[in-house]
């Protein structure tokens, strides 16, 4: 054996697993793993000189009556709760169970919110074809009730509102909610427009494609 | 005999609840005395009080004295060496005999000081050997002053000596104190503290071989 051996011998030995006698020939003639060996020994022999603790005179008597006060005590009604929990469950795993619960309702409220936005197709009526090709995004805030609906609401998702831009100026804002019709009345041209399936109308603004980059565009 | 798995009272272990129960019959007329500890828990089941005080008599001072090393306190020790017994009182129709007795109340009362340690650590409550624990590794250093030339009584010496490694032992990780104190203090086998603490037998000595290494450092002055 060598001196790496060695020490992996007296490493692993206890009062269980003494040290190898092949070991005990190499610890005679080498002062290094000897001197290794001997420190191991003494920790042992520290070790086991540590006085044991007993349990006091009074252990069984008052086990016995700890148990029966636990057979006595009703089950709590959660107490399959509180054992689910406590032993399906660490805290690591509970955390984890949580996260992904929150990821997983970040997602499905993410997915609801786009389909409710209008889509790609969607009919943007306006009664001013002349209205400047800057409609991108304007800075809004809503305001209700609109002042110009007229229409029907055949269904609660018709909202009008007055959307009012960066300039201030308020203009009338249809929004109609999917399968439902809701009209609108244009006061330049004298007639009703009718807006269907997530359909926008403007009072006075530049037809645009309803996409979703018309943030502008309240959530209803 | 039964495939049955340590599971009774042991909150981190996985209850198997639909395990065929203990299939040691109780020995009629053998005194308790000489009854193993299969025996004994079988005769609890049937209700006999005897059988459960034999087993209580039997292993009260150990599991005590181990949870106290785990814990380095003595009235806590005591509280959960009961709470240890009282799981396997209630439990004792979902002990399973793969393994010992000895092994399974042991894993009990481990899991038990493992989670009163993880409470202190959350609750803040941490006693003195183990208050300024670090974060990670929960390793603390313990200035151990050698006052044996002050001192010229060779008990108070010794106990001074005690004091020390019992500082040393309270100031490791736990994972390096539970296997140290199970091998070198209850001198159980590295099979039965592998049962124990639920871990490869290599983990094990890899273990007991880093928290003897770390006494070492500690109590260098009395090696």
């Amino acid at each position: 054996m060598n001196c790496k051996d060695v020490k992996a011998s007296v490493d692993t030995a206890s009062r269980q697993n003494p040290i190898e006698r092949e070991a005990h020939a190499h610890l005679a003639g080498c002062p290094d793993c000897r001197s290794y060996s001997d420190q191991s020994s003494a920790l042992l022999a520290l070790l086991s000189a540590q006085p044991r603790v007993a349990a006091p005179a009074d252990f069984d008597f008052r086990l016995r009556a700890r148990i029966a006060r636990k057979q006595a005590e009703p089950a709590s009604p959660f107490a399959f709760l509180e054992n689910f929990f406590g032993q399906a469950f660490s805290l690591k795993q509970a955390a984890t169970s949580l996260a992904a619960l929150a990821v997983m309702a970040a997602g499905t409220t993410l997915y609801f919110t786009q389909s409710n936005q209008p889509t790609q197709n969607a009919t943007i009526a306006y009664n001013q074809p002349s209205a400047s090709k800057t409609m991108e995004t304007p800075k809004l805030r809503v305001e209700a009730p609109a002042p110009v609906f007229v229409g029907p609401v055949k269904s609660p998702a018709s909202v009008v509102r007055t959307a009012v831009l960066a300039n201030n100026s308020a203009k009338p804002m249809m929004v109609a909610g999917n399968n439902d019709t809701a009209k609108a009345y244009n006061r330049q041209k004298g007639v009703l427009i009718a807006a269907n399936n997530s359909s926008v109308v403007y009072g006075a603004e530049k037809s645009v494609s309803a996409t979703k980059s018309q943030e502008f565009i309240p959530s209803l | 005999m039964t495939t049955l798995t340590l599971s009774a009272g042991l909150k981190d272990a996985e209850l198997e609840t639909e395990s065929p129960v203990l299939a040691v019959e109780p020995s009629g007329d053998v005194p308790v005395e000489k009854m193993d500890d299969h025996q004994l828990l079988a005769a609890t089941l049937t209700g006999d009080e005897a059988a459960f005080r034999e087993l209580v008599r039997r292993y009260q001072n150990q599991i005590t004295n181990y949870v106290y090393r785990m814990l380095n306190d003595y009235d806590r020790a005591v509280d959960l060496a009961q709470e240890t017994f009282v799981r396997v009182y209630t439990s004792a129709e979902r002990y399973q005999a793969t393994y010992s007795f000895s092994t399974y109340i042991y894993r009990i009362a481990h899991n038990l000081a493992i989670s009163e340690l993880r409470q202190r650590k959350r609750r803040r409550l941490i006693p003195f050997p183990t208050f300024f624990s670090d974060k990670d590794s929960e390793e603390i250093e313990v200035e151990i002053e050698d006052k044996r030339q002050i001192l010229a009584d060779d008990s108070m010496i010794a106990d001074e000596r005690r004091l020390a490694v019992q500082k040393a032992i309270a100031s490791l990780p736990e994972k390096y104190r539970a296997a140290l104190v199970l091998c070198d203090i209850e001198e159980k086998s590295y099979e039965e503290i592998s049962e124990v603490l639920d871990l490869p037998v290599g983990t094990v000595k890899s273990r007991i071989n880093r928290a003897r290494n770390l006494l070492k450092e500690k109590l260098k002055e009395y090696l």
